[in-house]
C-alpha cells in the first residue's frame, strides 16, 4: 500500500514477515497485543507501537514520537504530487480559526513570503504568507470570519508578461 | 452576646457551618478537574460550567453538578462575568474558584463575585488590581526598593513618543500585555521598524485573550532564566514562601517544562529571593496563594517581573516537593483560616519536573492542533502524576488554550526525575491530535538540560536540532505497523461480517448422531 507522510510517499509491502519500504528491506516482527496496540521486535530492540485511524488519517505513536499517515491509492499519486513541493498560489488556513486581518487586496503584487493574512486559533495569531510570486486575484476572507482549511482565502496568480 | 471580636479565634467561633460547602469552578480542562479533586477531598461540592464546545468535556463529568453558560467562544461563556456569577448563585454555591487564565486575574470579576455575596477563592480585589496591572505593581516595587527591569507603559502615547521611549530603553524591546500572562500578547522587537506593527498585534491578542489591550514595553534581558517563588499569605498577616520553580524552557514565552529546585540557586540566593518575594506580597497586602516571578541573569542578578494572583499551571511541582495541597490551601485561606505552618516548617524534598502536554505540533513551530482523542494511555507508577483534562473521545477544539494535561514526576534527585520523566512521556500515548510530547523528550535528552543549562532562549537556540527527534529512526517501524494495522483492521471486518450472517443458512446439511458416533468421527 502507499502511505503519505510529510508530502513524501512510501510504498510498503508485507513480504512474509519482512517489509519492503520504497524498495528497501526492513525486518520487524509485529504482533497485535490489543486493538491498535502492537509489539514490534527488530534485531536490536522491541517497541510498543500504537495506532488509530479516522476517515482521513492513520495516527501512530512510538516512544513519544507521533506519525500521521494518509493512505493513498495509485490515483492520488498520478495527480499533482509536484504541486506539493511548489507553492500553489492558493493560501489556506493551516487549521480552523478566525480571520484577524486581511493584509492584501485584489491587484496587489506579492512575492514569496509576503504576509497576506493573519488568522487566530486557540488564542494565538499566525501569519499566512504568499507561497508564489504574482498578483492577488481573489480575497475570500473578511475580518472576524470563522474559516476552515478547505477554502482558499487568498488566491495569487503568476503574471504572464 | 459574648464579645467575639478576637480575630485569632474567628474561625473557630464561626464554626463549620460558615465554611465553604459548594464551589463553582469558573474554568475548564485540566485545572477545573484538579480543583474538583481537592474539593472532593475536602467534602466540598463542585459545580462546573461549560460552553457548547465543552458539553462532553471531562471537567463537566468530574463535577457534582454542571451548568451551561453559553456559546463556544470564550467571550460568550467562560469570560462572561455575569453568566458565571449567575451560574454560581443559581446553583447555590457559596464560593467561586477562578483557576488560571480566563477571569482568574480580573479584579472586576473578583469584586463582582464578592459583591454578589460569594467568596472569591483568591486574593482581595484591591491587591489583585494592584498586582494585575504590571505597571502599577512595578511602580510599587520600585518604591520599596525591589529590583525591576527598566521599562515603561505606553498607553495613550503617540507612535512617535513610543518609538522614542523604546530607543531610550534600547533594543531588543519586549512588549507585554499589562493584563496578561502565559506569553499571550507578548512580542520581542529587535529593530525599530518592527515596533509599531508588533504593538498593534500584541494589543489585539491581549484584547482577545484578556479583554484589555493595555500593553507596556521593557528592556529585553537576553538569555535569562525564569525563576518564580510560590507564596502563601493568609488573611491574618502571615506569609511564607514555598520555594522556587524554574520555568526557563519556554516556547513563545510560554512555559512547557518546569522544575524545582532550580539548578541555578544556592541556598543563600534561594533564601534571599524568597525573602524578596515575601516582601513583594507584603507591600501589596496580598492575601492568598500567589507567584512572584523573577528574571534571573547570568551574573546572578534577579529582577521582579510580576505577581500571578492565582494558582499557576505549574503548581504541582511545588506540591510534590513540599507535600502541600495548594488548592486546599487556597480554600483554607479563603475560609479565613490561618496558615497551618511557618517558614521554618517548610522543606523542599527531592526533585520534581512538570511537562505540559499541549495539542500542538512540536515539529512545526508549535502550531496548535485540534481533533478527537482516539487513544489515550496515561503514564503511572511511583512518583508519576497526571493532571488531565482529557479522556478517550474528548474533542480538542480551536476555541481555547491547547493544554491537554500535565505530566509531573517526583524523584530523589534531578537526574532520576529527568529519567523518570522521559520514560513517562514515552508511555503517554495520545492519538488523534498532535502533541509536544516527543519535542519535550528531545529537550530532556540534551546535554544542556542534563547539566542544568536552562535559559529562556533554550528552545529558540536548539529548535532545529530538537524538532523531528528520532523521526528517521522510527519512520520505517511506523510505516510497517501502519501497513499491518490496516491489514488487521480489514481482516477483522471480514470476520465480523461472517459473524453477522446466519449460521443456519451456512452450515449446510447436517445429521444428528449419537454421542458414540460423534466421537468416532
Amino acid at each position: 500500500m502507499i502511505l503519505s507522510y510529510n508530502n513524501h510517499n512510501y510504498r510498503v509491502y508485507d513480504d512474509n514477515g519482512s517489509y519492503d519500504i520504497n524498495k528497501v528491506k526492513f525486518d520487524v516482527t509485529l504482533s497485535q497485543t490489543s486493538k491498535g496496540s502492537y509489539r514490534a521486535i527488530t534485531s536490536e530492540k522491541s517497541y510498543d507501537v500504537f495506532v488509530a485511524n479516522d476517515e482521513e488519517f492513520l495516527y501512530l505513536f512510538v516512544e513519544g514520537k507521533q506519525f500521521t499517515f494518509r493512505k493513498l491509492s495509485e490515483d492520488n499519486i498520478s495527480h499533482g504530487t509536484d504541486a506539493l513541493d511548489k507553492g500553489t498560489g492558493e493560501i489556506h488556513a493551516p487549521m480552523p480559526g478566525s480571520v484577524v486581518k486581511v493584509l492584501v487586496k485584489v491587484g496587489d503584487s506579492v512575492e514569496v513570503g509576503t504576509p497576506v493574512l493573519i488568522i487566530e486559533a486557540m488564542k494565538m495569531e499566525s501569519t499566512l504568507y504568499a507561497d508564489i510570486e504574482g498578483v492577488v486575484t481573489a480575497v475570500n476572507a473578511i475580518e472576524k470570519e470563522q474559516v476552515g482549511t478547505e477554502k482558499a482565502l487568498v488566491v495569487i496568480e503568476v503574471v504572464g508578461d | 452576646m459574648p464579645n467575639l471580636v478576637f480575630s485569632g479565634c474567628r474561625n473557630k467561633i464561626q464554626g463549620n457551618d460558615k465554611l465553604i460547602k459548594k464551589v463553582l469552578i469558573a474554568n475548564r480542562s485540566e485545572i477545573a478537574c484538579r480543583i474538583i479533586r481537592s474539593c472532593k477531598a475536602m467534602g466540598i461540592e463542585t459545580v462546573a460550567i461549560y460552553s457548547d464546545a465543552d458539553k462532553d468535556a471531562l471537567h463537566v463529568k468530574s463535577a457534582d453538578y454542571a451548568y451551561y453558560i453559553g456559546e463556544s467562544e470564550a467571550k460568550k461563556s467562560y469570560l462572561d462575568m455575569e453568566k458565571v456569577i449567575h451560574a454560581a448563585l443559581e446553583s447555590g454555591c457559596d464560593a467561586v474558584h477562578p483557576g488560571y487564565g480566563f477571569l482568574s486575574e480580573n479584579h472586576e470579576f473578583n469584586r463582582k463575585v464578592r459583591q454578589s455575596g460569594l467568596i472569591f477563592i483568591g486574593p482581595s480585589a484591591e491587591s489583585m488590581e494592584l498586582m494585575g496591572s504590571k505597571t502599577s505593581s512595578r511602580t510599587l516595587m520600585i518604591e520599596h526598593g525591589i529590583p525591576v527591569v527598566p521599562g515603561t507603559f505606553i498607553d495613550k502615547l503617540a507612535d512617535k513618543e513610543i518609538a522614542e521611549l523604546a530607543s531610550e530603553i534600547g533594543y531588543p524591546i519586549l512588549i507585554k500585555a499589562a493584563a496578561g500572562g502565559g506569553g499571550k500578547g507578548m512580542r520581542v522587537v529587535r529593530a525599530s521598524n518592527d515596533l509599531l506593527s508588533a504593538i498593534e498585534s500584541a494589543r489585539r491578542e491581549s484584547m482577545s485573550a484578556f479583554g484589555s489591550d493595555e500593553v507596556f514595553i521593557e528592556k529585553y534581558v537576553e538569555n535569562p532564566r525564569h525563576i518564580e517563588f510560590q507564596i502563601a499569605a493568609d488573611q491574618h498577616g502571615n506569609i511564607v514562601h514555598l520555594f522556587e520553580r524554574e520555568c526557563s524552557i519556554q516556547r513563545r514565552h510560554q512555559k512547557i517544562i518546569e522544575e524545582t529546585p532550580s539548578t541555578a540557586l544556592t541556598n543563600d540566593l534561594r533564601e534571599k529571593m524568597g525573602e524578596v518575594a515575601k516582601k513583594v506580597c507584603q507591600v501589596a497586602n496580598y492575601n492568598n496563594l500567589g507567584t512572584v516571578e523573577f528574571l534571573f541573569d547570568n551574573a546572578g542578578n534577579f529582577y521582579f517581573l510580576e505577581v500571578n494572583a492565582r494558582i499557576q499551571v505549574e503548581h504541582p511541582i511545588t506540591e510534590e516537593t513540599t507535600g502541600i495541597d495548594l488548592v486546599k490551601l487556597q480554600i483554607d485561606i479563603a475560609n479565613d483560616l490561618p496558615l497551618p505552618f511557618e517558614q521554618k516548617d517548610l522543606k523542599q524534598s527531592g526533585h520534581a519536573i512538570e511537562c505540559r502536554i499541549y495539542a500542538e505540533d512540536g515539529d512545526n513551530d508549535f502550531l496548535p492542533s485540534s481533533g478527537k482523542i482516539l487513544m489515550l494511555r496515561v503514564p503511572a507508577g511511583e512518583g508519576v502524576r497526571y493532571d488531565s483534562g482529557i479522556e478517550t473521545d474528548s474533542n480538542v477544539t480551536i476555541y481555547y488554550d491547547p493544554i491537554l494535561a500535565k505530566l509531573i514526576v517526583h524523584a530523589d534527585d534531578r537526574e532520576s526525575a529527568r529519567l523518570k520523566m522521559i520514560e513517562a512521556l514515552k508511555s503517554n500515548v495520545i492519538l488523534g491530535v498532535k502533541t509536544s510530547i516527543n519535542f519535550m523528550i528531545a529537550c530532556l535528552e540534551t546535554d544542556e538540560f542534563k547539566s542544568g543549562e536552562t535559559f529562556t532562549s533554550f528552545i529558540e537556540t536548539h529548535y532545529e536540532n530538537l524538532k523531528n527527534y528520532r523521526q528517521d529512526e522510527l519512520l520505517n517501524l511506523a510505516l510497517a505497523t501502519a501497513n499491518q494495522y490496516l491489514y488487521d483492521t480489514e481482516t477483522s471486518q471480514i470476520i465480523h461480517d461472517y459473524s453477522k450472517s446466519n449460521p443456519w443458512l451456512e452450515m449446510g446439511t447436517w445429521e444428528i448422531c449419537s454421542k458414540y458416533e460423534a466421537r468416532s468421527l
